[in-house]
């Protein structure tokens, strides 16, 4: 059939090229295919409901059976339907299996009265051949519009079959496969009781309680959802009629633009063309035949698939079945390479965004991906490592031996490593702790970019706090292929004091130059030394160690407080050099801060971004201090800062002076940053700060003309005791997150603690807490409270952007 | 309504509206280099695809169809903004539609997909075939795909070789 369409197809289309009108063509076109249509009604195996149907303006009869066992009312039901039906204007025809009205039909009843015998399979076969005889008729009448309600049907016929044990269930359908499929299917149901007590029962051949039994047990076997219905036959007959009805109804009205399909026919179970016939000859359109199932070419081999093509297949495909794809020939091998960089970044970026960091170092995806000399960093899309945080330390050594153990190690791949260590006590353990980690981190240096080093430790003791940095800095020379190095230590001190203005000048604790010297750190980009509340001999030689000792240094961030003085000490040799510096990050009075910026204008106009922490004893009593600040920087820096964050920080209790001036001025900044800082404050006081500081709505909108980008709006708690009011601090998170608009705003509530128990403490609890704003919940406990800090590791996301940059 | 005809390789035509056509790539790319080089604004588009035999081009036809409304996506938005394929989720009637057909045909029909540009379309048959390859060994997907190893020597081994350690932990 196939072979004729085809060369029936070319044979029009050859004669209608000549023809200019498109009508004639159209006209003639059709009826060509309606030949075909014709053709293949009357071969018996072409169904084309579709032509046909869309001559009647697409609609057709449904065709609805009444299955169930003996005595179930279905007679009685289908006569009263078909009356209903027709009543509801429905053109109607009632068929009953058996007909006994054929040929075959005589035979059948014959044996059924138990007047004539036959093998079983013969009887099934005439049952069949009765259906298959009356096929024609029924389909025309269906496609002329009009329905036909069937007593009985191909369902029966196996299920009586099957029941008798002989034949099994497969052989039974079999003559039945490729009958019109009935639009619904009513079973009616009957218990046995119900049966047995109906008239008439026991007088043909099948009419035996158990063998109802089994029959019914077909049937359900049989039954296909799609159109089958059971329906409930034990009530009255008007009940059941009512219902039959009214699924009739809809199930007529449903069908209207459905083809006819072929019943237990595979091939043709799902498809639909008639649809799109019926919608291409409303829309004037010509549509080539309508065969249901189209046959795929033998000759076709599938190595026709060019390469782009096996590509976007395999793009779906993961990593093992990727590697059996790549044994099955050369071509496909060959699109597999594992050096296809068109591949593979693909399949990272949407395996990665669903990963945690832990996961992807796992993964055997990106071993595979760093081998093959993808260096994901320059992807754009797949950084990574951003915003991971850490690999905890026990695990260091496991995974980059796992990385560096396969054959090609990447020695230009990147890692990221992260330190934490919490210990209560410095001493020789702690050395030996940070030594052996260190040493790790060396060993496999040679192997890997090591992006940054992150350290975080807290102790409550100043010479312990020292010793930590001071053993950091004698692994230095074992680190100097590092790039990154960011270094947290935090002090708990008993005494509420400390803090940027208190500065103690309290004698080294080394012997420094003598002692110690830095050696060159060629590749180090990124440095940050967190060690805030302290200010030292120590940490100023330090911070000048390695200013001096870094020519590469891009992020320098000493977290740290200065002095005028101190700064140009510590700037002055630098600044000597053309310095690379593109961000820094500074605390200074508010009465350094002009010369800072004076000074930040004169040498650095590679910087980009520059972090300010404004201290002032309080605010509210120099009014215009902060807008002169920002005033200057605009002048002397704003045409080549791309990023200023600018924090206010002030050490009275109640100063609750929020520079608002400061949006006015702010056209130039994409970030801003408005921290409040006070030791000791308690979440109440913190709650209440917030409430008064926080922009009103028209700030809002003044905010949204001053095309800010960010804006950090950070409260810090200093004392233990108050974080058990967790109602306030579930106001304090909910306020700043309901208040502030999210598209402009990226608040964050940080929660520097110094109680290593902190998440054995709250975690549980804060996880209780029904937070309304989801995605705060998320921000907040997304790290986990890893350490004690929750911080925007600032130090880890430059570096990593800057590497991305290259 | 502005008509094209679109003519197989076996010399089948379909008429479809332009609307419809232009949502392939490769169509809209063929009606615009037609109304060029036509001085007839009013003249019927005739487009001769030598690839794609009659049958295939009514698949892809149907299908640009029943999607003629979606949205149409650029070019790499997927790639771009990192939700896959997967995400896009398959709708019923592409189950269906995709369902009774044998891998030979998806083949033929991710050919005229690519060459025609229907990107829904390629999606989701190579998806499709993705599912044909997932869980199969070697051999089983050589039996499916129709193809012989045409290594030679030990070579097929030296591939499994090459590829050995990022299946071992």
């Amino acid at each position: 059939m196939s072979l004729f369409f085809r060369r029936l197809a070319s044979s029009v289309i050859t004669k209608l090229d000549g023809l200019p009108v498109f009508y004639a063509q159209s006209k003639t076109v059709s009826a060509g295919f309606k030949r075909v249509e014709m053709n293949g009604i009357e071969n018996g195996h072409g169904i084309s409901s579709a032509s046909s149907s869309s001559e009647s303006g697409g609609r057709r009869g449904a065709l609805i059976v009444l299955e169930g066992c003996d005595k179930a009312g279905k007679s009685t039901q289908c006569r009263l339907l078909l009356e209903a039906l027709k009543d509801a204007g429905k053109p109607c025809h009632l068929f009953a299996f058996p007909d006994r009205n054929t040929e075959i039909g005589k035979v059948i009843d014959q044996y059924l009265k138990c007047t004539k015998n036959l093998s079983d399979e013969a009887i099934h076969l005439l049952f069949s051949t009765n259906r298959w005889e009356l096929v024609p008729t029924i389909r025309e009448l269906l496609l002329n519009g009009e329905s036909v309600v069937l007593d009985r049907y191909a369902f029966s016929g196996v299920a009586f079959s099957a029941a008798k044990g002989t034949m099994d269930l497969e052989w039974c359908m079999g003559p039945d496969v490729g009958l019109p499929q009935p639009d619904l299917v009513f079973f009616l149901n009957l218990t046995k009781e119900a049966a047995s007590k109906r008239d008439d029962f026991g007088r043909e051949r099948y009419e035996k309680t158990e063998f109802q039994e089994k029959v019914k047990s077909i049937f359900m076997k049989i039954q296909d959802p799609a159109y089958w219905k059971v329906i409930d036959a034990d009530r009255s007959k008007e009940e059941v009629q009512k219902e039959l009805f009214q699924l009739s109804l809809e199930t007529i009205e449903k069908s209207k633009n459905k083809p006819i399909l072929k019943l237990w026919d595979v091939k043709t179970d799902n498809i639909q063309i008639s649809q799109i016939l019926h919608h291409t000859s409303k829309a004037g359109m010509i549509k080539s035949g309508s065969m249901n199932s189209v046959q795929s070419d033998t000759n076709q081999t599938y190595e026709l698939l060019p390469p782009e093509v096996l590509e976007k297949i395999f793009v779906h495909v993961d990593t093992e079945n990727i590697l059996a794809c790549s044994r099955v020939c050369k071509k496909w091998r060959n699109v597999l390479a594992i050096n296809n960089p068109l591949l593979f970044p693909k399949v990272l970026s949407n395996v990665f965004r669903h990963l945690d960091f832990q996961s992807i170092i796992h993964s055997r995806l990106i071993c595979k991906l760093w081998k093959s000399g993808v260096d994901i960093l320059t992807e754009k899309n797949t950084l990574v490592m951003k915003g991971q945080t850490s690999i905890s330390s026990k695990r260091t050594e496991h995974i980059l031996r796992q990385w560096t153990s396969y054959r090609n190690p990447f020695p230009s791949r990147t890692v990221l490593i992260s330190f934490m260590i919490n210990s209560p006590k410095y001493g020789n353990d702690f050395k030996t702790q940070i030594s052996k980690e260190l040493d790790i981190v060396r060993r496999y240096g040679k192997y890997i970019r090591i992006l940054n080093i992150k350290i975080i430790t807290c102790s409550g003791e100043r010479p312990a706090m020292w010793n930590v940095v001071r053993n950091i800095v004698e692994m230095l020379p074992y680190l100097n292929f590092i790039e990154g190095l960011s270094i947290d230590v935090t002090f708990i001190s008993s005494k509420r004091i400390s803090g940027p203005f208190c500065e103690e000048p309290a004698a080294p604790m080394w012997k420094l130059e003598e002692d110690f010297k830095l050696p060159v750190m060629k590749t180090l980009k990124a440095f940050r030394l967190g060690a805030w509340n302290f200010t030292s001999i120590e940490t100023e030689w330090l911070y000048c160690q390695i200013l001096k000792q870094s020519p590469s240094l891009e992020f320098f961030d000493p977290d740290y407080y200065l002095g005028y003085n101190k700064f140009l000490a510590m700037y002055a040799q630098p600044l000597s050099y053309s310095f690379p510096l593109k961000f820094i990050k500074l605390s200074v009075s508010s009465k350094v801060c002009y010369k800072v910026i004076e000074c930040i204008r004169s040498a650095h106009f590679t910087l980009s971004n520059l972090h300010l922490d404004v201290f002032e004893m309080e605010w509210r009593k120099h009014p215009h201090t902060c807008c002169r600040i920002l005033h200057t920087i605009l002048k002397c820096c704003g045409h080549f800062l791309t990023t200023l964050a600018l924090s206010f920080y002030s050490n009275t209790k109640d100063d609750k002076f929020m520079p608002l001036r400061l949006f006015e001025l702010a056209d130039a900044i994409d970030y801003y940053e408005y921290s409040s800082h006070h030791q000791g404050w308690t979440v109440k006081s913190v709650v209440n700060q917030v409430a008064n500081r926080m922009p009103t709505p028209t700030t809002f909108n003044s905010l949204r003309n001053a095309k800010i980008e960010t804006l950090k709006l950070r409260g810090y708690i200093g004392s233990l005791n108050v974080l058990k009011d967790l109602k306030l601090l579930k106001c304090l998170i909910l306020f700043h997150y309901n208040e502030a608009d999210q598209s402009l705003f990226n608040c964050e509530s940080s929660f520097y603690h110094h109680i290593p128990t902190l998440k054995e403490l709250y975690a549980p609890r804060f996880q209780s807490l029904n937070m309304n704003a989801r995605q705060c919940q998320n921000k907040l406990f997304d790290k986990r409270y890893l350490p004690l800090y929750y911080d925007t590791y600032q130090g880890l996301t430059y570096a990593n952007d800057t590497s991305s940059n290259r | 309504m502005a008509l094209v005809r679109v003519i197989s390789s076996d010399g089948a035509a379909f008429l479809v509206s332009q609307r419809l056509a232009k949502r392939s790539g490769k169509l809209k790319t063929e009606i615009e280099t037609f109304r060029k080089s036509s001085d007839n604004s009013e003249a019927q588009p005739e487009i001769r695809i030598v690839t794609i035999r009659a049958e295939i081009l009514r698949l892809v036809l149907q299908w640009l169809q029943q999607h003629q409304n979606d949205p149409v996506l650029p070019a790499n938005q997927n790639e771009q903004d990192g939700r896959g394929d997967a995400e896009m989720g398959q709708s019923q009637w592409d189950r269906d539609f995709l369902a009774p057909m044998d891998l030979g045909i998806v083949m033929e029909l991710i050919l005229a997909a690519n060459h025609l540009e229907v990107k829904g379309l390629l999606d989701i048959t190579c998806k499709l075939v993705e599912s044909k390859i997932t869980g199969r060994t070697v051999d089983e997907i050589r039996t499916a795909f129709k193809l012989k190893s045409d290594f030679k020597g030990n070579e097929e081994e030296q591939t499994r070789l090459e590829n050995r350690w990022c299946v071992e932990n």
